[in-house]
Formats: structure tokens, C-alpha cells, sequence
């Protein structure tokens, strides 16, 4: 780029930030629109034939719009047919959007950013890591999960049960996300996608035990109650992170994408809950028990417990008045 | 716990309105022996129950429930006149339905000879599952009616008695059969019958040699031969002399079955409390397993196939229940499971013990009839034995102040062993859910050993 007499370059993008054709400029002004007697040309309907003007004047670069009925967009500020606006200058790039096409402006003065290192560059061990260390973790953690829920004498036949469903659906989890990412990025992300499903899914096994933990060791049955929307959210970060590998030119509306699925999500299952139960937790009593050690909440005494039912009876005589609701015909338990 | 299987020996049909529907397809068959529909003729009877059919035949009733403006009947029975003036006896269950739901159904009743006419309900006694009726044509006519044998005169085991009703809408018919003395752990009394009754007989009498009602049919055990039960005539004379003079109950009988179920719960209650725990039930707990007074206790263990967890199991069971309509109520169940886990080591041994202590079922009844249940739960502090406790209540929707209440237990205190327990009692007073309560988890304690 230390051409000569190039003053600047007018670089079109396409919609994941690729560069589809750049301009170099060696005299202001620069025209743009569709029309062929413009310095650039673009083939987007939605531009006007002559539809804007890069010029510069006395405090620098300028965008002067001129017969077009959308306009430009410069950052957040949309500039009409006629108007004109001075271009802000701090060293950095550039992006307008004229009609649909997006367009970024690099000035012979402005600052780069430092040279990336190669994929390739840097080391194995730095690369693959973290994921290696993960789905160590990960099959650690899937084994005590076994262990745990397996009696002694079959144990062996339920790890191995474990591990090939989880190799079978990580295997189909990973290769649809990297289709996704392959039909939207032309390159698989299969590494991305892969280190994303294996520390989410070891953050969910973990946060997955820790409310059944803490509610048993506290007597605070309603952590495990709502344990599920520490779930959903592990869930909700796993999809913001595989979408990031799918759409990585738009981090914002991603992490939209998926701040609403947890929204909704959670919504959702708490208004089934209380429809299903009356209630918004998702147990009607705490089952997860630890060993006796792991008890921390101090224990009542039986008479204390029972005077405590007292408050039920309002509770309960409120509801005996109520109408039979509509979902009277099956008993939702059994 | 795992246990909630049932057990072939301990359900119990309802004779007519409960196995009529799955008894009547059996009519058609029936019909290939001769003179199947009058079983009067039948020669193979012995001489005295033809003498005490013909002499009973006029006084034997069948009660219709018919579908108001329909010609359809949605249940039948069979009763029989007590007094001159009218009165017939039958059981409750022959007729909650024109009493609980009187808006939609008429009662009529339906002599040996065909004729019919309009009946009314005077007085209901859901303890003992009887009712008194009043014939709607007792001001033209006089009836026969038959004599209750007196109480001071005891049958001894092995006599003949007679069943009479109707079978399956088939025809009036005499069962033989045998006094069998009460029946054994029954919450209220009740005469075994040695003899068959079918679904339709309910609340025909059963009569003795000399043509006296000693009870009123009312149920058998499908899962038995031969095995039924009649209400001792003493409940009959009892609700005659309180509901002779009542005036035809026009509304839905709800407060008088609400107010029959707090009498039964507060006798329930005071019984089940009176009699107390056995003893020596776990080598190292007090674990609570009633007397059987009038419960029957199974139980059963069962070492694990995989190494896993061994257990020891019980299981006490009320035959009793009280019918209330659309559900049986009135009854408790204790029953709990100790666990062996040895072999699973503490973190395995709490994740089966949560495991099975997960997902109890409180659904018992549908929600048109009960609230969802509403619960508590916490450590509780046994003299140095935690427990976590748990109880659920549901309340009945058409029975104020009656609840059903649910208590689970189990042990914490043993890294790798424990007893879970659940108490359920159904239809008591809210005070008397909290009292049984109590008196359920204060009967757990450590035992010291000998």
C-alpha cells in the first residue's frame, strides 16, 4: 500500500466482512453510485445512480449525499439526500452503508492494527489445549456421574454405555454446528465448535450438582428448585459460542439470539410449572441427598416441624374453594 | 421408596356398582343354562333356601339409579323393606349417586313381581356404607317387611345363611353360603360370608334359617373364591331408629357425608393413636410400623441382583376404606423401606438414597376433587436421629375441612444405610393430620443396642 499518490482505499464488504472489491483513491473527490461514470461503481438496486461524494475540504474528509432516496449511513447518523457531513477522523478505518452495501474507508494516515500471528504459528499445545484439557475433565466428570447412579456389579457396562452416547452425540452435535459454520463461513470451526460443546457440557455437569449440593447442605430447597435456570443459562452461553462460530461478523445480535432463547426458555418453563403444579420451582420437595457429613443446616425438632404445618391450612382451604379448573380431567402425577 | 406395587390379596371391589359394568358381559353366557333368570326354580337349591326365598321373595327389592329423562339406569342394587310403612335398606354405594348428585338422577325400586315405583333417600351411613329409602307409593299400600334378627341371638361359625338380591340385572336369586364369625382386622365390624355375591346384590339382606336379616350384602374379594362380607344387621336397626321419621333428601347429600367422615377420621384418629407401635422393627431404629389392629402389614426383602443396594421392606395396608361417591377415603396406609447400602459406599449409597426418595406420588385423586398438594418440608431432630421430613396436603374440594395428608421420612445419619417412610392418612381433619403427624415421626427414635 505504499503506492505512490494513493490517498486512500474504498473497500466494498460483503455481509461477513469480506473485502469483495476495493478502490484505490488518488484524488478527492471520489463518486459513488451506480451509474458507470462514477469513480465507483456498485451493482446494489438499492443505490442511486450517483448517489454520494467523498470530497475534502477545509477540516478534512466530508460525505456529501446527493440524489438518493436512502441515503447514507455513517455509524448511527443516516445523511439524506443533500446533506453533508464531515467525517470523523481518529485514525481508525471507516464504515458507511450506502443502500445495502457496506463500504469501509481506509486513510492513508490511519493506524494498523499489529500483525496477527498465524493460526498455524501458534503452538499445538497452545491450540488444542485447552479443549484436550476440557474433555478430559469432561469424561472424568461423565465417569463419577456413572459411578455414582451405577450399582458396583454393572458399572463397567454403564461407562461404556455413557461413553458411547456421548461420542455419538457430540460426533453429531459438533458435525451440524460445522455444517452451520461451513454454509455460513466456508470453513467448518469444527476446532471452535468442539472446544465450546466440551467446556459447556463440563460447566453443566457442574453446575448441574451444585443446587442439589448446596439445598441439602443448607436446607434451602429452592436452589435446587431453580437449579434449572443456572442450566439454561450454561445452555444459553453454549449457543451464543457456537453461533459466534457460525455468524462471527455479528457478536451483538448473537449474543441477542441467545440472551433471548434463555429469556424465553426460562419463561416458558416456569409458566408450565405453575400451570403443571401450582407451583414455579421445579420439585415439590428436595431429593437430593449427600452423605451426612455434608449437612450443615441444623435440624428441628419434630414438634416445631409440625406447629410449622399450621400455615398450610389457609393455603389449602383457599384453594378447595376455588372452581375445578379446566384441566380437571387427569390427575397430573402417577 | 419403590414400593407402591398392589398386591393380588388386598384390593377389594365394590359388589354392584364398582364390577357391575365389568360383570355384565358375562350375562350372555349365563343365558345358556336353563332358568338361569329365575334362579327360584333352581332344583339343585337345598329345601331351606327355596323356603326362605319364597317367604322373603315379596319383601326383596331391586333400586334402580336412572339417568333423569332418559330411560337409561346408570347402577343397580338390591334392598329390602324393613318396616310396614315402606322403609327399605340398602347400601350407600347402591345410591350416591341420586344422593350426591340428586339433580341428575332418580331413584326407583323394583319388586320380584316387576313392579315399580319411585324411591327417596331419608338417611345415609357412609360408615357402614348403608342407607334408608322410603318406597314413593307408601302412602297407598302396606308392605311385608322382613325381621333383623336380634343382636343377643349370636350365630355360631359354620351356619347356613342365605344371600339374596339381584345379580348383574339377571333375576332375583338366593346365594347358600356360611356364617363365618367377623371379619378380622376389619376398622368396623363386618360378617364374613362364606358364599358368592355378585355385583347388583349390593344391599340385598342375608338372612338365617328362620328367614331373619343378619346383614346386608355389600362386598366380596375378586381376588378370593367365595369371600364376601355383609354389614351386621345391628348398623341397620341403628339407622332406622335415627332416620325413619326424616323428611326425603332433596339436595346433594355432601354435608351429611362431610359430617359422617369428621365422626369417622375422629374415631380413626383415636384409634390409630391408641394403639400404638410394635416393637423391634430395625436393629437400630424405632421405625414406625402399627399395631394391626385393623391393619395389615406385608413385607418383603430383596438383595440386589448387581451388587447395589439390599432391602427390607413393609407394607400396612387399612382393608376398610370409606366410599364417598366418585373416591374411597377414610382409610391410612403406613409403610417404609430400610436400605442396605454396604456395598455402594456413602456417595453412591446417598445418590439411591435421593434417588428413591425422588418422584413420590401424590396424585391420588383427581383435581376436580382434591387441591394440588401443598407442602413442607425440613431436618427434623429425633433425640440425636436426623430425619428429613416432607409433608404434603391435599384438600377435598366438596368436603370442607378434610384433607389428606402424606408424611415422608428418612434417615440421615448413616453414611451408607437408611429407612425411608411414608404415612398417609385420607379424609381427616387438619388437626388430626398434624396430630398423626406427630405422633408418626416422634414414634422414630435410635434404639440403643442390647
Amino acid at each position: 500500500m505504499s503506492g505512490s499518490g494513493v490517498l486512500a482505499i474504498v473497500e466494498v464488504l460483503d455481509r461477513d466482512g469480506q473485502v469483495r472489491q476495493s478502490q484505490r483513491v488518488h484524488a478527492w473527490p471520489l463518486r459513488i453510485g451506480r451509474a458507470l461514470d462514477n469513480d465507483l461503481s456498485l451493482a446494489d438496486p438499492h443505490v442511486a445512480p450517483h448517489h454520494c461524494l467523498i470530497d475534502v475540504d477545509a477540516q478534512g474528509l466530508a460525505l456529501q449525499a446527493l440524489q438518493t432516496a436512502n441515503g447514507v449511513q455513517v455509524g448511527t447518523r443516516r445523511i439524506r439526500a443533500g446533506e453533508r457531513e464531515a467525517l470523523r477522523d481518529d485514525g481508525h478505518a471507516l464504515e458507511l452503508v450506502a443502500g445495502r452495501t457496506r463500504l469501509r474507508l481506509r486513510r492513508a494516515g490511519d493506524s494498523l492494527a499489529p500483525e496477527l500471528p498465524l493460526a498455524a504459528a501458534a503452538t499445538l499445545a497452545r491450540r488444542v489445549g485447552p479443549t484436550l484439557i476440557g474433555a478430559a475433565a469432561l469424561a472424568a466428570a461423565l465417569a463419577f456421574g456413572t459411578w455414582l447412579d451405577s450399582d458396583p456389579d454393572v458399572f463397567l457396562r454403564a461407562l461404556g454405555s455413557t461413553a458411547l452416547t456421548t461420542v455419538m452425540g457430540a460426533a453429531i452435535w459438533i458435525g451440524l454446528w460445522s455444517l452451520l459454520s461451513k454454509l455460513f463461513t466456508r470453513q467448518t470451526h469444527a476446532g471452535w465448535h468442539l472446544k465450546v460443546f466440551v467446556l459447556s457440557s463440563l460447566a453443566w455437569l457442574v453446575v448441574g450438582a451444585l443446587p442439589g449440593l448446596l439445598a441439602f447442605s443448607l436446607n434451602w430447597p429452592w436452589v435446587s428448585d431453580f437449579g434449572f435456570v443456572a442450566g439454561y443459562a450454561i445452555a444459553a452461553a453454549a449457543l451464543y459460542y457456537h453461533l459466534l462460530g457460525v455468524e462471527p461478523a455479528r457478536p451483538a445480535l448473537m449474543r441477542g439470539v441467545a440472551v433471548a432463547a434463555f429469556v424465553v426458555g426460562t419463561g416458558l418453563t416456569l409458566w408450565n410449572q405453575q400451570q403443571r403444579s401450582d407451583r414455579l420451582g421445579s420439585d415439590l420437595y428436595l431429593s437430593s441427598f449427600h452423605p451426612p457429613a455434608l449437612r450443615l443446616a441444623k435440624p428441628v425438632s419434630a414438634d416445631r416441624f409440625v406447629d410449622d404445618l399450621a400455615s398450610l391450612q389457609s393455603v389449602l382451604d383457599r384453594k378447595a374453594k376455588e372452581e375445578p379448573s379446566s384441566d380437571s380431567g387427569a390427575s397430573d402425577e402417577e | 421408596m419403590k414400593s407402591a406395587r398392589s398386591r393380588g390379596c388386598s384390593r377389594l371391589v365394590r359388589a354392584g356398582v364398582a364390577s357391575l359394568a365389568l360383570a355384565l358381559p358375562f350375562g350372555a353366557s349365563a343365558q345358556s343354562v336353563p332358568d338361569a333368570g329365575d334362579a327360584a326354580n333352581g332344583t339343585t337349591l337345598s329345601l331351606s333356601a327355596r323356603k326362605v326365598y319364597e317367604q322373603a321373595r315379596s319383601q326383596l327389592v331391586q333400586i334402580r339409579t336412572v339417568l333423569k329423562g332418559r330411560a337409561s339406569q346408570t347402577s343397580v342394587g338390591s334392598g329390602f323393606f324393613v318396616t310396614a310403612d315402606g322403609h327399605i335398606v340398602t347400601n350407600f354405594h347402591v345410591v350416591s349417586q341420586a344422593a350426591l348428585k340428586p339433580e341428575r338422577h332418580d331413584l326407583v325400586y323394583v319388586t320380584a313381581d316387576g313392579r315399580e315405583a319411585p324411591v327417596t333417600i331419608l338417611q345415609i351411613d357412609v360408615r357402614h356404607d348403608l342407607a334408608l329409602l322410603k318406597a314413593g307409593d307408601a302412602a297407598a299400600r302396606r308392605f311385608d317387611a322382613l325381621p333383623l334378627r336380634p343382636a343377643n341371638r349370636a350365630l355360631a361359625q359354620g351356619e347356613r345363611i342365605y344371600s339374596l338380591g339381584n345379580p348383574l340385572d339377571v333375576g332375583f336369586a338366593v346365594m347358600e353360603g356360611n356364617y363365618n364369625g367377623l371379619v378380622k382386622r376389619s376398622f368396623y365390624p363386618q360378617i364374613f360370608f362364606g358364599g358368592a355375591l355378585s355385583g347388583g346384590m349390593s344391599g340385598g339382606p342375608a338372612l338365617d334359617q328362620d328367614g331373619q336379616v343378619i346383614g346386608v350384602n355389600v362386598a366380596r374379594r375378586v381376588d378370593g373364591e367365595q369371600v364376601s362380607f355383609l354389614v351386621p344387621a345391628g348398623f341397620v336397626e341403628g339407622l332406622l331408629a335415627r332416620g325413619r321419621d326424616s323428611a326425603p333428601l332433596k339436595t346433594p347429600a355432601y354435608a351429611e357425608l362431610g359430617a359422617q367422615l369428621q365422626a369417622h377420621q375422629a374415631e380413626l384418629a383415636d384409634r390409630f393413636i391408641a394403639q400404638g407401635w410394635k416393637p423391634d422393627t430395625h436393629p437400630r431404629y424405632r421405625v414406625p410400623v402399627p399395631q394391626d389392629g385393623f391393619m395389615r402389614c406385608w413385607g418383603g426383602s430383596e438383595a440386589s441382583r448387581t451388587g447395589g443396594l439390599d432391602l427390607e421392606r413393609s407394607d400396612c395396608v387399612m382393608d376398610t376404606h370409606i366410599f364417598a361417591g366418585d373416591f374411597n377415603t377414610g382409610s391410612i396406609s403406613v409403610r417404609h423401606e430400610s436400605y442396605d447400602g454396604s456395598k455402594l459406599g456413602a456417595l453412591r449409597f446417598a445418590a439411591q438414597h435421593g434417588q428413591s426418595f425422588r418422584n413420590e406420588g401424590f396424585g391420588r385423586l383427581r383435581l376436580d376433587l382434591q387441591t394440588r398438594p401443598q407442602c413442607k418440608e425440613d431436618f427434623v431432630d429425633r433425640d440425636g436421629l436426623v430425619l428429613r421430613a416432607v409433608v404434603c396436603m391435599r384438600a377435598y374440594k366438596k368436603l370442607p375441612q378434610l384433607y389428606d395428608v402424606s408424611v415422608l421420612v428418612a434417615t440421615l445419619d448413616q453414611a451408607a444405610a437408611g429407612v425411608q417412610g411414608r404415612f398417609d392418612a385420607q379424609g381427616v381433619s387438619f388437626a388430626n393430620a398434624q396430630r398423626l403427624a406427630r405422633h408418626y415421626l416422634q414414634a422414630y427414635e435410635k434404639v440403643v443396642p442390647r
